[in-house]
């Protein structure tokens, strides 16, 4: 009699034991708010490119809910589930912002290394400046001894030093034009010195042209007596009137 | 006879009660592994400066430990599994808050520096 009111007792129990393992568990707001949250995350791209495995792993918590025995199992199972998709999200931010760093890094470099260009090119031109400079000194100085056959526009012998360098520096400095002007002394009547100032700026420019500068970066000028330097009452003041001036721009 | 009887009752009970608790599953073994593993992650979030970072989820990831540890000297092993997993989620959390804090803020930093560059150029 006794035996069969314990029997009564933990049958009961049994069949309570077993239904608790085999029924369909309904799934708390929590779980369902962690789904929706995997849904969310598995739609984001950046999840998806930088923490597909973590986002993986949640997914596999999620379904591990099929084995849950109790509703402690389930709520259990939502918040690691939920726990594990932020953990995705904050990776996939995370190794976002790595990403742009190296980009912004890349960025960076690239951009000093346009400003050592650009010094360099600055420093470049700086030097080349320097050099034209000085070629333009040592040219008006050869100029400033050249000499013509009197009353001709044929240059006297060893004349042509001045020239060469002249035409040097042109072929260096492709940028430069050069303007030539012929200028005379008193003598002799103001438009035939001014034909002869012209004819003795157009020989330098032939010579000029000869030796490979392009025409259209030379102009020659004949000035004649119209523009003297010094008196022409002096030989030594007609002198300096006999000139060709040389112009770089 | 009575003697006999309870003895008889008492073994049969014991044996039902048995078959109930291995049903239930309510005599698994202490989740040692599990509160090792948490101990281990919050450890590594604590290494990544998740207390600057992620001070909340560190210190829940604690607490759930903490209980874990108490549950299994309650010998609610279940419950304690539970939290020990729990914690581990939290402190693994916490790290990638962490990471995350400070890949943000070297980013920050980077763009500081590349506006600065250009003002420079200009």
């Amino acid at each position: 009699m006794k035996i069969l009111t314990v029997k009564k007792l933990l049958t009961p129990v049994l069949i309570a034991t077993f239904a608790t393992g085999c029924a369909d568990l309904q799934k708390p707001q929590s779980f369902l708010d962690a789904e929706t949250a995997y849904k969310t995350a598995a739609s984001d791209p950046v999840v998806q490119k930088y923490s597909a495995d973590q986002l993986e792993k949640a997914n596999k918590t999620l379904q591990s809910s099929a084995k849950a025995k109790s509703k402690e199992d389930l709520t259990s199972i939502a918040y690691i589930g939920n726990t594990q998709i932020d953990t995705a999200i904050q990776m996939a931010s995370a190794k976002q912002a790595m990403q742009n760093s190296k980009d912004l890094l890349a960025k960076q470099e690239k951009l000093a290394a346009a400003a050592v260009i650009a010094e360099q090119g600055q420093a470049q031109q700086n030097l080349l400046a320097m050099q034209a400079n000085e070629a333009e000194r040592e040219i008006l100085l050869a100029f400033g001894q050249i000499e013509f056959v009197s009353g001709t526009s044929n240059l006297v012998p060893g004349a042509a030093a001045g020239i060469d360098m002249l035409a040097g520096y042109m072929s260096k400095f492709k940028a430069k034009e050069v303007t030539i002007a012929g200028h005379t002394d008193s003598s002799g009547s103001s438009k035939s010195n001014k034909k002869l100032s012209q004819e003795r700026a157009e020989s330098i420019r032939n010579v000029l042209i000869t030796k490979g500068v392009d025409k259209n970066r030379i102009t020659a000028v004949g000035y004649g007596e119209s523009q003297p330097i010094a008196e022409n009452k002096s030989s030594a003041g007609r002198q300096k009137n006999r000139r060709i001036e040389i112009t770089f721009k | 006879m009575i003697k006999k009887q309870s003895t008889a009752l008492l073994i049969r009970a014991s044996i039902l009660t048995g078959a109930v608790s291995i049903l239930t599953a309510c005599g698994i073994d202490a989740p040692k592994a599990e509160i090792a593993y948490a101990e281990a992650s919050i450890h590594a979030a604590q290494n990544m400066e998740a207390s600057s970072y992620a001070a909340a989820e560190l210190e829940r990831a604690k607490n759930q430990l903490k209980q874990s540890k108490s549950e299994v000297k309650d010998d609610n092993n279940e419950r304690a599994l539970r939290l020990a997993k729990e914690s581990a989620a939290t402190a693994e959390l916490a790290q990638a808050k962490a990471e995350n804090g400070k890949a943000k803020l070297a980013e920050s930093q980077m763009q500081e520096s590349l506006k600065i560059e250009n003002s420079h150029l200009k």
